[in-house]
C-alpha cells in the first residue's frame, strides 16, 4: 500500500513488501494514471473554450508568455551609457560572484580617462546560467540587468548560447522596450 | 637579550626590550590596523590607526612609536578605541574616492580590510571630495592616483632608506597633500614597483599589472627568484598557467620585503623561444626512445665526455647529475653561467642593496655539488669527441664540432647543432632548491606548467636507470632525503 511520509503532507511512496495484489497487476493504477492524465485534459480544454488562462502550453520559442512577472529574472542586459558604451567597468564582481561561472570578462584600458577601465570581452554562457540574479546584486555600478522575458533563449548548439558583449547589448526586449527596466533588486 | 613582561588584553606577554608594541601584539596574535607602519621601514607615526590604551597614560598612544616597557597594561579593544579607529577610518575616507571596481588593489586593501573589519559605518560626508590628479605617470612602470593616496608616506620612505633614490616626496598640506617627483623628474629606479607593494592602497600601482586580472584571482605559488644569486623569496601568481605578476614574500635572512624590477618581469615577459619537445639530429623522437638512443652514448663516452652544468639547475637535479658522471666516469666537469649581465641590457649589474653580480639561482649550489669543476672559460674542444651541454650560453669556440647531447630550455647556437636534443624545464616550472650566493639553501614549488611533458630530473632518473644503476630518488622529496 502507498504510504504517508509524517510531516510531509502530500508526499506517498509504494512499500513493496507491503503491495497488494491490486497494486502488482498495475492495471489498476495504470488506468488511474491515464484518468489523471484525461481529467486535465478536459479541463484544460474547458479553460481553453472559455478563454480562461492556463489553457493551453505555449509554443516556446516561437510564442511568448505575455504575461511574465516584472521581476521575473529573464535574460541579461548590458546597461549602456548614454553614447551607446557599456555601463560596466569590468569590475569582475559579477563574475566572481556568479555561482555557474558562466562569466567572462577581460578588461581593457578605456579610451576615456574618466573611466579608464571598461570590458573588452564579456561573455555569458547562458547554458550554464541558473539564472539566480547574483550578478544583477552584485554589480556596483548597475551595469547588469536581466529582463523580465527570456526571449530568444533558445538554440540550436551550445555556442550558440554563449552571449558576447555586443549580442547583450543591442537586444532589446520588446516585451518591454524599456531596455533599463528589469530585474534590479 | 633583556626581557620585560607586559600585559595587553589581559594577556601576560614576555618580548624582549626596546620590542615596538605594535611589533610584540603581532607576534602574539594580536593584530593592530595600521597603514603607516611598516617593518622594514623607519616608523612615521602619522596615520594613528594603531592607537591602543596603556594604562597610566593621559591619551591613547601610537603602538608604533612605543616601545614596552615592563609591566605595561595595553587595552586594544575598549569601546573608546574602537570609536577611535572607525573616526580615523571615517576620516581617511572622507576624501577616498570610490574607486574599488576599477582599483588594481581591491582585494588586498589595508584600507578595505580594515574598513570591513573595525568600521563598517555609512559614509556622512555630503560635501564635496576633493578632487586631485588620477593618472601621475610616475615612470613607465608605475602609476599615481592622488585620490586614493593616504598619505602615509611609506614609498617615500622606501626611496630614501631602501632604494636610496630619494625619488619621491610628500608635498603640501592638509587634505591637498600628495606624493611627488621633483619637476620633470621620472621614478626610475632598480626597485620601484616595492611602493606598488608596500603602498596600503591602490594609490601606487603597476602599469604592467593593470587591469589584468583582479587579484583575489590569482594563484600563489611561493618561489625562489632566479633572476640573480641572491634568491630573493618571490610568490609566482598565476592564473590558468600563466603568470600575472611576481611579488616578494617577507624573508628577514635575504630579501627583506623587497625585489627588483628585473627580477618581476623575469618571469612575466618571457622573450626566449621555448623548445618543446626532444628530436635527434634528423627527427623527432618519443620520450623513450630518445632515452634509450642517448644511453648508450653516455656509457661509451664518458671519459671523453665535456660535462657543462647549468647554473639554473635545481641542487636536486644536480646531486643526479653527479651520480651520472661518476657512474659514466666522467673526468672533466665545468661550470657555466646561464645568464650573463649585457652592458646595453639596461639591468643593473650589482648593487648593495639586493642585486648580485651572478645573475644566475644556483652557481654556489653547482660549485658545492662538484667540487672538482673548472669554469668553462678554460674549456678547449681538443681533448674531447662528445659534450653534453646542459642549459644556454655555452659560448666555447669550437664547441659544435663535438658531439652534442643538450639539454636546454630554449634554442640558440647550440642547440640547434645539437645531435640529440630535449627541453628543459624553466626555474617556475619546476620543484627542487636553489643555494644562493650566501650559502642558504632555499627549496621552491613548481608555479606553472611549461609545454613540454619531461622534467629535467626525470632526464637524470630515466638515464641512470637505463644504465642499471639506481637512482638517488625518483622524486624531488626522495632526492632531497638522500642529500
Ligand atoms: S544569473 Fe546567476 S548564474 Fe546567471 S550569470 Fe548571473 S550570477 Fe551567474
Ligand atoms: S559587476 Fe557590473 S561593472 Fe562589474 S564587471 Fe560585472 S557588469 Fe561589469
Ligand atoms: S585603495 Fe582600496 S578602498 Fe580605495 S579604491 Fe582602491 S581598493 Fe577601494
Ligand atoms: S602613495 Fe601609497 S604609500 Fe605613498 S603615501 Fe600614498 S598611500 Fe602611502
Ligand atoms: S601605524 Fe602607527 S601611526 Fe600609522
Amino acid at each position: 500500500m502507498s504510504q504517508q511520509i509524517p510531516g510531509l503532507p502530500d508526499m506517498t511512496y509504494i512499500d513493496r513488501e507491503k503491495r497488494t495484489f491490486l497494486d502488482q497487476i498495475y492495471f489498476w493504477e495504470i488506468t488511474r494514471g491515464i484518468l489523471i492524465t484525461t481529467k486535465h485534459f478536459f479541463r484544460n480544454m474547458a479553460k481553453w473554450l472559455t478563454f480562461r488562462k492556463g489553457g493551453v502550453v505555449i509554443l516556446y520559442p516561437e510564442e511568448m508568455r505575455p504575461d511574465y512577472s516584472q521581476n521575473n529574472r529573464g535574460r541579461h542586459i548590458l546597461v549602456q551609457r548614454s553614447d551607446g558604451s557599456p555601463r560596466c567597468v569590468a569590475c569582475k564582481m559579477c563574475a566572481t560572484n556568479c555561482p555557474a561561472e558562466c562569466i567572462t570578462i577581460v578588461a581593457e584600458e578605456s579610451d576615456d580617462s574618466n573611466i579608464q577601465k571598461r570590458p573588452k570581452v564579456f561573455e555569458i554562457d547562458v547554458s550554464r546560467c541558473i539564472f539566480c540574479g547574483f550578478c544583477v546584486e552584485a554589480c556596483p555600478v548597475d551595469a547588469i540587468r536581466m529582463a523580465p522575458t527570456t526571449e530568444e533563449l533558445a538554440g540550436y548548439n551550445r555556442f550558440r548560447m554563449i552571449y558576447d558583449k555586443k549580442t547583450l547589448m543591442t537586444w532589446k526586449p520588446t516585451v518591454n522596450d524599456d531596455v533599463v527596466h528589469g530585474y534590479n533588486p | 637579550m633583556e626581557e620585560v613582561k607586559i600585559t595587553v588584553d589581559g594577556k601576560e606577554l614576555t618580548v624582549a626590550k626596546g620590542t615596538l608594541l605594535i611589533d610584540a601584539c603581532e607576534a602574539n596574535g594580536i593584530y593592530i590596523p595600521r597603514f603607516c607602519y611598516h617593518k622594514h621601514l623607519t616608523k612615521s607615526g602619522n596615520c594613528r590607526m594603531c592607537l591602543v590604551k596603556i594604562e597610566k597614560t593621559p591619551k591613547p598612544q601610537p603602538s608604533c612609536m612605543t616601545p614596552v616597557a615592563d609591566g605595561m597594561i595595553v587595552h586594544t579593544r575598549t569601546p573608546e578605541i574602537d570609536a577611535m579607529r572607525k573616526a580615523m577610518l571615517e576620516f581617511v575616507l572622507i576624501n577616498h574616492p570610490l574607486d574599488c571596481p576599477i582599483c588594481d588593489k581591491a582585494g588586498e586593501c589595508m584600507l578595505q580590510d580594515q574598513y570591513m573589519e573595525f568600521s563598517g559605518d555609512k559614509s556622512r560626508f555630503n560635501e564635496t571630495k576633493v578632487a586631485k590628479e588620477k593618472l601621475y605617470h610616475f615612470s613607465d612602470r608605475i602609476l599615481y592616483d592622488a585620490e586614493r593616496c593616504i598619505t602615509c608616506s611609506r614609498c617615500v620612505r622606501f626611496t630614501s632608506e631602501v632604494s636610496k633614490t630619494n625619488k619621491l616626496g610628500l608635498v603640501l598640506r592638509g587634505d591637498s597633500s600628495y606624493v611627488s617627483l621633483a619637476p620633470g623628474d621620472t621614478f626610475d629606479d632598480p626597485y620601484s614597483d616595492c611602493v606598488t607593494d608596500i603602498c596600503p592602497v591602490g594609490a601606487l600601482t603597476s602599469k604592467q599589472f593593470r587591469f589584468k586580472e583582479r587579484v583575489w584571482n590569482l594563484h600563489k605559488t611561493p618561489s625562489i627568484c632566479a633572476g640573480c644569486s641572491r634568491g630573493c623569496n618571490i610568490s609566482i601568481e598565476t592564473k590558468d598557467n600563466q603568470v600575472y605578476r611576481v611579488r616578494p614574500i617577507e624573508n628577514e635572512h635575504v630579501n627583506k620585503s623587497w625585489m627588483c624590477n628585473f627580477g618581476r618581469d623575469y618571469y612575466v615577459h618571457p622573450t626566449a623561444e621555448r623548445l618543446t619537445s626532444q628530436r635527434s639530429k634528423k627527427n623527432d623522437l618519443d620520450y623513450n626512445t630518445f632515452i634509450k638512443e642517448v644511453t648508450p652514448i653516455f656509457k661509451e663516452n664518458g671519459a671523453k665526455m665535456a660535462f657543462i652544468v647549468s647554473s639554473h639547475a635545481t641542487n636536486e637535479e644536480l646531486a643526479l647529475a653527479k651520480q651520472l658522471a661518476d657512474v659514466i666516469g666522467v673526468k672533466d666537469i665545468f661550470t657555466k653561467s646561464d645568464r650573463e649581465w649585457k652592458e646595453d641590457s639596461g639591468e643593473v649589474k650589482e648593487d648593495d642593496i639586493l642585486i648580485t653580480a651572478d645573475k644566475t639561482p644556483n652557481l654556489a649550489g653547482v660549485k658545492k655539488t662538484f667540487t672538482k669543476a673548472k669554469d668553462i672559460s678554460t674549456l678547449t674542444v681538443s681533448p674531447f669527441t662528445h659534450a653534453f651541454v646542459w642549459g644556454v650560453n655555452a659560448s666555447v669556440k669550437d664547441l659544435t664540432k663535438l658531439k652534442l647531447i643538450v639539454l636546454s630550455t630554449e634554442r640558440d647556437v647550440v642547440s640547434d647543432k645539437a645531435d640529440y636534443l630535449i627541453a628543459g624545464q624553466t626555474p617556475a616550472e619546476k620543484h627542487g632548491s636553489f643555494t644562493n650566493i650566501d650559502g642558504l639553501v632555499q627549496p621552491f614549488r613548481r608555479a606553472i606548467r611549461g609545454e613540454q611533458n619531461t622534467s629535467d630530473l626525470q632526464f637524470f632518473v630515466d638515464v641512470l636507470k637505463t644504465l642499471g644503476e639506481t637512482p638517488l630518488g625518483r622524486t624531488v622529496d626522495e632526492v632531497r632525503a638522500a642529500l
